[in-house]
């Protein structure tokens, strides 16, 4: 496999039948993730219900399947203001600022394709391709950098509604996502050095059928990947964001009608992109064993989407059972647990890569990594509180 | 660990019955003294119990009653007595439905069914008049247009 | 002052303070004045305390220890120590209550008082929370009624005699009393006696309970409901304070106030629901045109175009405006500005012919209605019946004669209400009554005009103290001019006054304001004014009173005739005049509230409000001024009259420089002497006793008397009075005004009945040169011999046909039919 992978679509010459397919992949994957998204609100609604011993959505189409539709109607036909003290430009942007880098991340997703032998290429409509959008060589950094531009999304959005609690909101909700990001990159990292290449085609045939990366790094970076991404998301329980009964609507406060549905629909679409960045970076994308050859290209969409519903899932578990983070613990969270550990592992993945090609004692390796844990763990931990001890006093002065 | 035992507690929740009640197909019991919409009573033998005293719209405290007393018709009494209630509106708009009314009506003239689903859709047929709130020879509510009384009907 | 000992003390001690007090002052009333509120039931400040209800019971100690007295019967002394707080007290009040409510039924939901009911007040406040009584209350058959407006609900009755006390001690008819004994006393009238006073609608105010209860009222609205505002009645010129309530923008009751000056508290029934007739549905809601022979519907910029039309381009002799009466001053001021001022006619006349002249008014010494009433004055009444006219003075002069020791000679032609009081009763020969006050005045030396010589000098001696004449027309067909000469014999008495008693609303302010011609407002003539440059066109001549516009409209040489509220049709005592007038002026402008025979004639019709529904102020006969106050929304469209005259105005193009009464009275106290430093809002704070105007210099016009003619064996002398209930405008549309009868029949004295030889109710022709009418005929005692009297404005008997207006007095034969 070569590191700067490349669509086969677009190896020989771009004519206008790759066009069309590129255009027509582009299509899909648009309705595609709007539906998602329509079905993963239905689904999250119905789901906490359940949890919550109530029905949910039952009334507008089967089982309430149309009840987002609805509400999206019924937002579009909300009036909308833009307050006198906003930045019109900037107030009208924001919700954009959020909402295209989900679009974008999700291009680098690969849905399909058979990975045990072809390689994950399909033919459509007579040419070959990927089944994805893209295939950029950077693809994690794309992803990386893409979750950092949805930041500009929230912190603009703040600052241009003109009023104090928006601002509030929206520093409050760029300073937690900062925050995590440190931790995020650091177990993409991690990630980086198990697969060996950011193209996310490579990092999927890499795992080939069972060779997941979950367990190949540890189960770890993946664990700090998903709390990180519930920070990222602004998702329970780190949700204090938009916490009306801090905040009234943070960030969002302002909007009505459509940019608020945009909002909405930003923060969701960001969700199953992330949990599709798991998929594919930890539990495998759409490797799994293919049971029936008739329909062999029909498996691997199949496994994606368990792989998919399963940790949106677990986000929408969360969110039904575990109370909101205050935000000193949510900021204690990220920078003195979540980014030493996730710093602190992937310097010991790195030691073992390297002690795997020098031929070290593994017992040793992992007995010196142990005592650096300790070692370190108890100088943060000290630390941590000698912090708090001293500010504790400075308190009680005055 | 502790903290990992709320996610059993909501995924077992997922199996269980649900407390919904789906209005308004399915419609819960009301409760016995369940402040709905007014009726004027009458008596058995079909005088109205109402003497148009006024009390009910001295006390209300959003002001919707008005009252206006006359004298019996000598040859045709609506009410024992020398007075009966000429003119009785409850504005619904700005009833509160605190029952001050019918705690200070002498006769027990005034009391609340228990209905409760009677939203209308304009301004005038949300003054009810004493035609419309007297209730009817064997005692019941009457039932206006607007108003959405689904089976069975538990007016009482 | 000095004190042997602080221990004599010189006041009441009144809850272990001392408190000052007046002379003969009640204890009730001493412990009111200083912020101790004893409960009481039975007592009235204007009516003698009797003791009856027992509330007042408070423990008084006058130095024999402390008993338990009530406090309205007791006058304050010095030294008298009294506890109003303490537990005797406290049971007192606790016990009389819990007695007074034994028999009392629980009607309170249905019964006008609840509310605004000192027996539920006093209840709640002093007595028992829960009654010990299970017994079977007293019943009686509820309610009666005892007249057409009042309702007696015996079960109610707490028999506090306040009743019967006004009815007998204030009003004079003793129609409703006790009867029965113990616990079977009961306050009924008497079989056949309805209670058909005058004043009944009083005992309804003052009663405690429910017990009276007024037809009107009863059942209208709950006194919570009410809004009120304080105002003076416009329906007769003595402008009784009152309190105007209202609902739901109707009217629904008059409250009379006690205003010491005026009215005390009282009003007569025709004021106090004369509310009903503005209520009605006769009230003209919108101006009209005639077109087509009707009277149609039109809107105002119509009707105000129509009315400039008639009067642009008119010769300003050819303008005539009669009436004024009914409006309020600031009206008066704005229509008197247009004619007088801007149009420039003379011919503008308040009165209808049935009043008297300014001169006579504004040239004498004036008295107020308390100098009037002074104890140990005298009085000396030419009429009109005060009973009838004016109900509010009636009572003031019935207690001054009955209470105070004023003195009242009577110079009437037929007895009044006041004759079983009078020191002395004159009834001269209609038409001679100057005679007879010349003899008053400079003592007789036999009969003159019918009246003894006996009884003139006892009515000589009668006279003491600070004399009052009481001067008004007493008698419709006697001409005004022998009234003005009886007033200037009188005044020949030292420090006489006289107190108007001309009936009409505020005729008084119409007066003052100019409404007559020859004057101008402030009392001021034609020659010689201060009214300045927004009076251009006042004439120099003076104009024609009401009786010479109707001649004039008559002859065809009255091209626009503007009735303000007047009703010639009905009022002038002259019909043959008032017809020929009406039908011969060429356009008609009327500016009223009901269509009356005279606005049924118009041409125009501009519609006025009524007296509730605009602002103003009113002159009553003192010359007291006080506020008109707005209550509720005029009927319709109907404007008040001061702003249909600023249109009117401004439809012909003149600018009065009017937009609000504050500019009215801005003109007023700068340009006029009479209101030098009034506005409305100096008024507004004086409102319940009003402020007097300044008196107006005498002038030293001498009145030639008109010689009376002799009258000849075949003719009696006919004598027009007044009665309250008639066919007025407003009160014939006030379903109580129903209630008090009419006297339909001519009434001769026994002498002449028996000389005709007649039946009683007999019909019989009376003629006169004027005319003839026919009526039943009856004998009547207070008839004086060759006289015959029939009353004004019946429904089933017009005597105004028999009237000439310019005649001094009217001689009838009286034939079979």
């Amino acid at each position: 496999m070569s590191v700067f992978a490349v669509d086969p679509l677009l190896a020989g010459e771009v004519g206008l039948e790759v066009l069309a397919v590129v255009l027509f992949k582009v299509l899909v994957v648009f309705v595609l993730l709007i539906v998602s998204v329509m079905l993963m609100i239905w689904a999250e609604r119905k789901i906490i219900s359940d949890m919550q011993n109530r029905i949910g959505p039952t009334r507008a189409g089967p089982w309430g399947i149309l009840q987002t539709l609805a509400d999206g109607l019924k937002l579009i036909f909300k009036e909308d203001l833009i307050p006198d003290n906003a930045n019109r430009t900037v107030f009208k942007l924001a919700p954009l600022l959020t909402l295209v880098p989900a679009f974008l991340t999700f291009s680098i997703i690969p849905l399909g394709g058979d990975f045990t032998d072809k390689d994950g290429v399909i033919s459509l409509f007579g040419n070959d391709t990927y089944l994805q959008l893209a295939d950029p060589p950077i693809g994690l950094l794309l992803f990386l950098a893409m979750s950092s531009v949805a930041v500009y999304g929230i912190m603009l959005a703040g600052w241009s509604s003109g009023s104090k609690y928006p601002l509030l909101g929206s520093v409050r909700a760029t300073s937690q996502m900062i925050s995590y990001e440190a931790a995020l990159g650091l177990t993409v990292a991690a990630v980086f050095l198990q697969s060996g290449s950011f193209s996310t085609h490579t990092i999927v045939s890499e795992q080939s059928v069972w060779q997941w990366n979950m367990w190949f790094t540890g189960f770890v970076p993946m664990a700090i990947f998903m709390i990180a991404a519930t920070a990222e998301l602004n998702r329970p329980p780190f949700d204090l964001v938009e916490a009306e009964q801090e905040l009234v609507g943070g960030f969002h406060t302002e909007y009505s009608s459509i940019r608020f549905a945009l909002f909405y629909l930003a923060e969701f679409m960001n969700t199953i992109t992330i949990s599709a960045i798991v998929v594919t970076i930890f539990l495998g994308g759409p490797n799994g064993p293919i049971f029936i050859d008739a329909v062999a290209w029909l498996w691997p969409i199949l496994w994606f989407t368990v792989k998919l519903f399963a940790l949106l899932f677990t986000f929408i578990w969360m969110r039904a059972t575990l109370p909101r983070f205050r935000y000193d613990q949510l900021m204690d969270l990220g920078w003195k647990v979540l980014t030493p550990v996730a710093l602190g592992w992937l310097l010991f993945l790195g030691a073992r890569d390297v002690a795997n090609d020098r031929g070290w004692n593994p017992v040793l390796v992992v007995g010196v990594a142990v005592t650096a844990f300790a070692v370190f763990g108890a100088l943060l931990l000290r630390a941590v509180r000698m912090g708090k001890q001293v500010r504790e006093l400075e308190e009680m002065r005055g | 660990m502790g903290y990992l035992n709320g996610f059993r507690v909501t995924f077992n929740k997922m199996f269980e019955d649900r407390v919904t009640t789906e209005y308004p197909e399915e419609k819960q019991e009301k409760p016995d003294r369940l402040h709905g919409r007014h009726v004027l009573n009458r008596y058995e033998d079909g005088m109205e119990k109402c003497i148009g005293c006024e009390l009910c719209a001295a006390v209300c405290p959003a002001k919707c009653i008005y009252v206006r007393g006359k004298d019996n018709p000598p040859d045709d009494p609506v009410s024992p007595g020398e007075r009966f209630g000429f003119v009785y509106e409850i504005n619904y708009l700005r009833c509160i439905h605190c029952d001050l009314c019918v705690e200070a009506c002498p006769t027990e003239a005034i009391t609340e069914s228990k209905l409760f689903e009677f939203s209308f859709s304009n301004r005038s047929d949300a003054i009810y008049t004493r035609d419309e709130l007297i209730v009817d020879d064997d005692g019941r509510p009457q039932q206006m247009p607007w108003e959405d009384w689904r089976p069975p009907p538990d007016w009482a | 002052m000095s004190h042997e000992a602080t221990e004599e003390p010189s006041g009441v001690i009144l809850n272990g303070t001392e408190i000052g007090f007046e002379d003969g002052e009640l204890l009730i009333e001493a412990c009111e004045r200083n912020g101790v509120h004893i409960p009481r039931f039975c007592h009235h400040s204007r009516m003698e305390p009797v003791g009856m209800c027992r509330m007042c019971l408070v423990e008084v100690d006058t130095g024999r220890g402390p008993a338990l007295q009530p406090s309205c019967m007791i006058t304050c002394s010095a030294g008298m120590s009294v506890e109003t707080e303490s537990p005797a007290t406290k049971k007192a009040q606790d016990g009389v209550l819990e007695f007074l409510l034994i028999n009392h039924p629980l009607d309170c939901p249905v019964c006008d008082k609840g509310g605004e009911c000192p027996l539920q007040d006093n209840a709640y406040a002093y007595g028992p929370g829960e009654s010990r009584f299970v017994e079977e209350k007293r019943h009686y058959t509820k309610p009666i009624a005892i007249s057409e407006t009042v309702f007696l609900d015996r079960e109610r009755c707490i028999l506090c005699d306040l009743c019967t006390r006004f009815a007998s001690d204030v009003a004079g008819d003793a129609l409703i009393q006790f009867q029965g004994r113990g616990a079977q006393t009961e306050i009924n009238t008497f079989p056949d006696h309805p209670f058909a006073s005058y004043f009944s609608g009083n005992t309804v105010q003052i009663c405690p309970v429910g017990a009276l209860t007024a037809k009107p009222y009863r059942f209208k609205a709950r006194p919570w409901d009410l809004d009120e505002v304080e105002s003076t009645s416009v329906i007769d010129s003595v402008g009784s304070r009152i309190a105007v309530q209202s609902s739901h923008d109707v009217v629904l009751r008059y409250q009379g106030i006690d205003a010491d000056a005026v009215n005390w508290g009282w009003l007569s029934d025709k004021e106090r629901f004369s509310f009903e007739a503005f209520n009605s549905d006769e009230r003209i809601a919108e101006p009209m045109l005639r077109s087509g022979g009707e009277l149609t519907e039109a809107t105002w910029s119509t009707a105000l175009a129509a009315a400039a039309d008639a009067l642009r381009g008119v010769d300003p002799e050819r303008v005539g405006v009669i009436g004024g009466a009914r409006l309020t001053n600031e009206a008066q001021y704005a229509w008197t500005k247009l004619f007088k001022g801007a149009i420039g006619t003379d011919n503008v006349d308040a009165q209808l012919g049935d009043g008297l002249t300014p001169d006579l008014l504004f040239g004498y010494p004036r008295a107020t209605i308390d100098e009037a009433c002074t104890p140990g004055g005298t009085i000396i009444l030419l009429g009109p019946d005060p009973r009838e006219d004016l109900g509010a003075l009636f009572l003031r002069l019935r207690h001054a004669v009955v209470n105070d020791g004023a003195r009242l000679i009577e110079l009437t032609p037929l007895t009044t209400g006041l004759s079983s009081l009078a020191a002395a009763r004159l009834h001269p020969h209609p038409g001679e009554t100057s005679l007879v006050a010349r003899a008053l005045v400079d003592g007789a030396s036999g009969d003159v005009a019918g009246v003894s010589r006996g009884a003139i000098d006892a009515a000589r001696r009668a006279i003491e103290g600070p004399v009052t004449i009481i001067a008004g027309r007493a008698n419709l067909a006697e001409h005004a001019s022998l009234t003005a000469a009886t007033v200037a014999e009188l005044m020949r008495l030292d420090g006489a006054r006289v107190l108007s008693a001309v009936r009409r609303g505020n005729i008084h302010g119409a007066l003052d304001m100019g409404m007559s011609p020859g004057w101008l407002p402030g009392r001021q003539r034609l020659i010689g004014h201060s009214l300045g440059s927004g009076w251009p066109k006042v004439p120099t001549v003076a104009g024609l009173d009401s009786a010479g516009i109707l001649a004039e409209a008559a002859a065809g040489r009255i091209d626009v005739l503007v009735l303000l509220g007047a009703d010639p049709l009905a009022d002038v005592p002259d019909a043959a005049l008032a017809r020929k007038g009406v039908s011969g002026a060429d356009k008609i402008i009327a500016v009223d509230t009901f269509v009356t025979d005279s606005v049924s004639q118009a041409d125009i019709v501009l519609a006025a409000a009524g007296p509730c529904e605009r602002e103003g102020t009113f002159t009553n006969l003192e010359g007291r001024i006080s506020v008109v106050a707005q209550k509720v929304n005029p009927r319709g469209t109907s404007r008040s009259d001061w702003e249909i005259a600023v249109e009117l105005a401004a439809a012909l193009g003149i600018d009065l420089e009017i937009e609000s009464l504050d500019d009215i009275w801005a003109e007023l106290s700068s340009a006029v002497e009479l209101y030098d430093g009034l506005d409305l809002e100096k008024l507004a704070q004086h409102q319940r006793e009003g402020i007097m105007l300044r008196p107006t210099p005498e002038s030293t016009d001498v009145f030639t008397p008109v010689d009376t003619p002799r009258n000849d064996a075949y003719s009696l002398r006919l004598i027009v009075t007044r009665v309250m209930y008639d066919r007025g405008s407003i009160v014939s549309r006030c379903p109580s005004g129903a209630t008090n009868p009419s006297s339909p029949a001519v009434r001769v004295n026994p002498y002449e009945f028996e000389q005709l030889g007649a039946v009683d109710g007999e019909r019989f022709t009376l003629t006169s040169t004027a005319g003839k009418m026919s009526a039943p005929l009856m004998g009547d005692v207070s008839v004086p011999r060759g006289a015959v009297a029939v009353v004004f404005a019946q429904p089933e008997l017009d005597v105004r046909s028999l009237i000439d207006h310019t005649a001094a007095v009217v001689d009838v034969r009286i034939e079979r039919a």
